[in-house]
């Protein structure tokens, strides 16, 4: 799962503090008020917002459409909805990020399968086969600056501690929006051996990811 | 196995996408009506809220934020602008609607005005062809507050009939009414009330004998409704004599 890194590294956000070996952190207070000035339509909270979550939101509509410029359009859109809809995002300290998490992942499935894209998408990997490792390259230390990156650490290392044959459904189903019928088609294994290492590889991970209540420390 | 346990078992792929779209639209509305599959699935969004974090960040391009920003504002401000546009094009629509219903009433009303200018036209054009035609004709105006009518009586030779024409003439006040009378050798007769609105003319036609003796004249009267017709009453208007 290449990142492609440049050499463009924004500011912190203004009111983002540095943490610990000058990790970029959000309190769950700074959370809190992130939300609060969002609802007041305060558009330096939104370009704090998106400075602090940008990334991950990019990287993870990247992964499922495979198109920087219709993932950028995806981002856009998460943000949209935020900006618009922020008095329905639950006002406590990971709703707001949690929401727009699952908003762009929502949003990039939603054009997936409305572009069809998917079975493009699975003659490509059919023709070129899986690309590396299922599961996130290790962090890198200049990622380390970029807020939540230990949680992405956490997530990766949960991912990481899968057998093998789960963490490929896992990336498959989660990471590409594959649904169950096509991971078996594209690995040539029963429905049933697909929806048993999903029900057992997310079994584990609610298990690590539940007590992770905070991507921001 | 029950059709609820079909829902059981497919509450995570439901919570993270992975049904085909009509299994998705079957679970959205069993979830609209179970308490319990909601519940489930609220938590495993919950417990898996960060786990699209395992895909890696990518960093902002140059100028991305600055783009989004735009976009999210622009966008914004879009949606405000529909508003006003789709109220602009209620309020339009409503102008356009009360001009259009008022316009129709107004075309009803001059078309309903032009037919009783032509009814008038054509009775006067009769009254005129008449008249042109006619052997003999006698006529009086009539003046009075604020009008000027006329008193027209003619032969008609075709039909030998005498005919009595009132014009212009206001309608008689509240109890009032005109009313003809005959002058012959024996003095004068009764004849017909006439009713005039000043809009067209009244048309009474007589034969040229009665069963009283020939006639030699008319009167036109004013004067209560509905009064003894033995003898003239009201106020004279005209008086016409052959």
């Amino acid at each position: 799962m290449p990142a492609a890194r440049s050499d463009f590294n924004p500011p912190p956000p203004h009111g983002i503090p540095t943490g610990r070996a000058g990790t970029p952190a959000l309190s769950a207070t700074q959370a809190l008020s992130l939300h609060a000035r969002l609802v007041a339509r305060d558009e330096r909270a939104l370009a704090e917002l998106i400075e602090v979550i940008a990334p991950w939101l990019l990287g993870m509509a990247q992964a499922l459409l495979s198109d920087p410029d219709e993932a950028e359009e995806v981002v856009q859109e998460a943000f949209t909805i935020v900006w618009t809809r922020i008095g329905q995002v639950p006002d406590e300290p990971r709703g707001l990020l949690a929401w727009a998490l699952r908003t762009t992942r929502n949003r990039a499935i939603d054009r997936l399968r409305s572009r069809k894209r998917r079975d493009r998408k699975a003659a490509h990997v059919a023709a070129n086969g899986m690309e590396g490792e299922p599961v996130a390259e290790a962090a890198e230390p200049n990622e380390a600056g970029t807020p939540g990156w230990h949680v992405h650490q956490t997530v990766h290392a949960a991912l990481e501690a899968l057998p093998q044959e789960q963490q490929v459904v896992v990336w498959l189903a989660y990471f590409q929006g594959l649904t169950r019928t096509q991971i078996a088609d594209r690995l040539g294994i029963p429905i049933g051996t697909v929806k048993t290492r999903l029900r057992l590889a997310f079994d584990k991970l609610r298990l690590v990811l539940a007590p992770l209540k905070d991507w921001i420390v | 196995m029950t059709p609820h346990d079909w829902y059981v078992d497919n509450r995570l792929a439901f919570a993270t996408r992975m049904l085909e779209r009509k299994e998705e639209s079957l679970f959205a509305n069993h979830l609209s009506r179970c308490e319990e599959c909601r519940t489930a699935v609220a938590q495993l969004e919950r417990d898996l809220t960060w786990l699209p974090m395992g895909a890696a960040p990518v960093p902002l391009r140059p100028g991305l934020t600055h783009d989004l920003m735009q976009g999210v504002l622009r966008r914004g401000r879009t949606r405000w602008w529909q508003w006003i546009t789709a109220l602009a094009a209620a309020a339009a629509l409503v102008v356009a609607l009360a001009v259009w219903t008022e316009t129709r009433r107004e075309i009803g009303s001059l078309r309903s005005a032009l037919e009783a200018r032509q009814g008038r036209l054509r009775a006067t054009e009769d009254s005129l062809s008449a008249i042109l035609g006619a052997e003999r004709v006698l006529q009086e105006t009539v003046r009075g507050p604020g009008y000027e009518g006329g008193f027209l009586l003619f032969y008609d030779q075709d039909t030998q009939r005498w005919n009595v024409v009132v014009h212009d003439l206001p309608p008689a006040r509240a109890g009032e009414a005109y009313r003809l009378w005959f002058v012959t050798d024996r003095g004068l007769l009764p004849g017909p009330e006439l009713r005039a609105n000043g809009q067209r003319p009244t048309f009474l036609t007589l034969s040229a004998t009665g069963p009283t003796g020939d006639f030699v004249g008319a009167v036109l009267t004013v004067g209560p409704a509905g009064a003894p017709s033995d003898r003239p009453h009201g106020v004279e208007l005209a008086r016409l004599k052959f």
